[in-house]
């Protein structure tokens, strides 16, 4: 049997059927092999790269990739505020009733449910580098596992989510078995992840739907359908069939957003000062615009009894998304003045789509 | 949210307020005292409504186009011209509460855009 091509590994036999039979002794050095002689007479070249050797982005075509090639670490624009459950302008909590917690994070309570929820930054998602996640202490009435924690894109506020495809993600632990579970709404009909095993893990959480045509609002949320304690944290909704890890954006970029639907003004006590002279009954008014523009017309809140001096309390006039004015009438022709000194005395902007 | 009329169906409405520092509370005020507030030339701004919270004091100033709670604040608006007529003169008391609502609706459109409006 002798070797007759040393150079390709391949060896002639001839076993019982008489048949004179090639046997490879070593495919993969003949393919080498016949891969370098095809090279040298053709002038091809793989730069190195051998059939089985690692794919370089040359080996991939220009546009080719998909949505649904991507893994979970491919970065994507998040379109939720505040997926990260960072920000909580409202305070820390705990929150109950059907009312915003995490910034444009709202609870809807269905039957006699009842559902806490609270900043929390020692049970968070560090492994994704939470520094704050949602606490909820969740107790079973007759809602049946339709309370929920919601954030609404509605159409007025996002005016290009018809038939478009998202996935939502949130990463979720808790130690009950089948009571969390992620839902996502696509302006007709709910599709919804698998419920959370309950072993005290975090897990990632997903669902997935595609948008109907002119929807009124898609959403993703959060079910409860068993008491429990439950930690939220990273929640994620993104464009294509494949869920993204949360990336948090920039602090600054991520205020941002929040402040598009709910800003506090004069958060730092005796930040605000205003002095004016002013005739007798005849009011002053001090235009402030907002850091960011809100989504809507809001709601202005004074907050607090704030020091005055020749004037009755600030009220607000007129208004609109980028601006509004605060002022007073004087009581006597004199100096007006009146400041935030006071801690908790400050003006917020609401406004929810 | 801010402090809002949560429950029309009994006089004094029920208002509640949401974000207060230190925690939500709740408490009722008569609507005779929710008012408007006013133009810089004195008149009656028939765009925004103050509600006062009964507990701590805090002022919410809500636009027609409903602001932090846009159901609840379209509704107050609408009762409101229902009861009162419209300071702009365009409704009175004594017109149909249908008038009322097509002109606080009106209203709402034109400061928030189509969609906006809530009320059924």
């Amino acid at each position: 049997m002798p070797n007759i091509t040393p150079e390709l590994g391949l060896a002639i036999a001839v076993d019982s059927d008489d048949t004179a039979t090639y046997l490879e002794t070593n495919l993969g050095g003949s393919l080498t092999t016949v891969d370098s002689l095809f090279n040298a007479s053709s002038g091809h070249t793989h730069s190195g790269a051998h059939q089985g050797g690692p794919i370089t982005s040359a080996g991939v075509a220009d546009g080719s990739l998909t949505n649904a090639k991507l893994g979970p670490d491919v970065a994507r624009a998040n379109l939720l505020t505040n997926g990260g459950f960072e920000i909580w302008q409202r305070g820390n909590g705990p929150f109950t009733g059907g009312v915003f917690s995490a910034d444009r994070w709202v609870a809807s309570i269905a039957g006699t449910d009842t559902l806490s929820i609270s900043k929390d930054t020692t049970n968070v998602d560090s492994a994704q580098g939470s520094t704050a996640a949602a606490a909820c202490t969740f107790t079973l009435g007759t809602g049946a596992g339709n309370t929920a924690i919601i954030q609404q894109l509605k159409s007025n506020d996002y005016p290009q989510l018809q038939n478009l495809t998202f996935s939502a993600s949130m990463r979720v632990r808790t130690s009950t078995a089948n009571a969390v579970r992620l839902g996502f709404y696509n302006g007709s009909t709910w599709t919804y992840s698998a419920m959370h095993p309950g072993d005290g893990t975090w897990r990632t959480l997903t669902a997935t739907g595609t948008a109907i045509a002119a929807p009124a609002v898609v959403q993703p949320a959060v079910f409860f359908a068993a008491s429990c304690t439950a930690y939220l944290d990273n929640a994620n909704l993104v464009v294509g069939s494949q869920p993204a890890n949360y990336m948090a954006l920039h602090p600054g970029d991520e205020l941002a957003r929040a402040q598009r639907y709910y800003e506090i003004i004069g958060i730092q006590p005796g930040a605000f000062n205003f002095t004016v002279y002013q005739a007798a009954g005849t009011a002053v008014w001090l235009p402030i615009q907002f850091r960011t523009s809100k989504a809507v017309n809001p709601t202005l809140t004074k907050n607090g009894t704030w020091p005055v001096a020749n004037c009755n309390q600030p009220s607000f006039v007129g208004g609109g998304p980028d601006l509004f004015s605060i002022g007073a009438t004087a009581t006597a022709t004199g100096t007006v003045s009146f400041n935030n000194s006071v801690s908790g005395c400050t003006v917020t902007a609401e406004a929810n789509p | 949210m801010s402090v809002y009329v949560s429950d029309f169906t009994t006089t004094p409405w029920t208002v509640h307020h949401d974000d207060a520092p230190g925690g939500a509370h709740q408490g009722t005020v008569d609507p005779t005292t929710i008012v408007h507030t006013k133009n810089p030339a004195g008149t009656d701004d028939h765009n925004f409504l103050i509600v006062v919270c009964p507990v701590c004091q805090a002022a919410s100033t809500h636009p027609v186009g409903g602001g932090a709670q846009p159901a609840s604040v379209q509704q107050m608006f609408v009762t409101k011209c229902q009861t009162d007529g419209c300071v702009c003169g365009q409704v009175a008391a004594t017109d149909a509460d249908t008038l009322a609502e097509s002109h606080v609706r009106l209203q709402v459109n034109r400061q928030d855009g189509p969609g906006r409006w809530q009320l059924g």
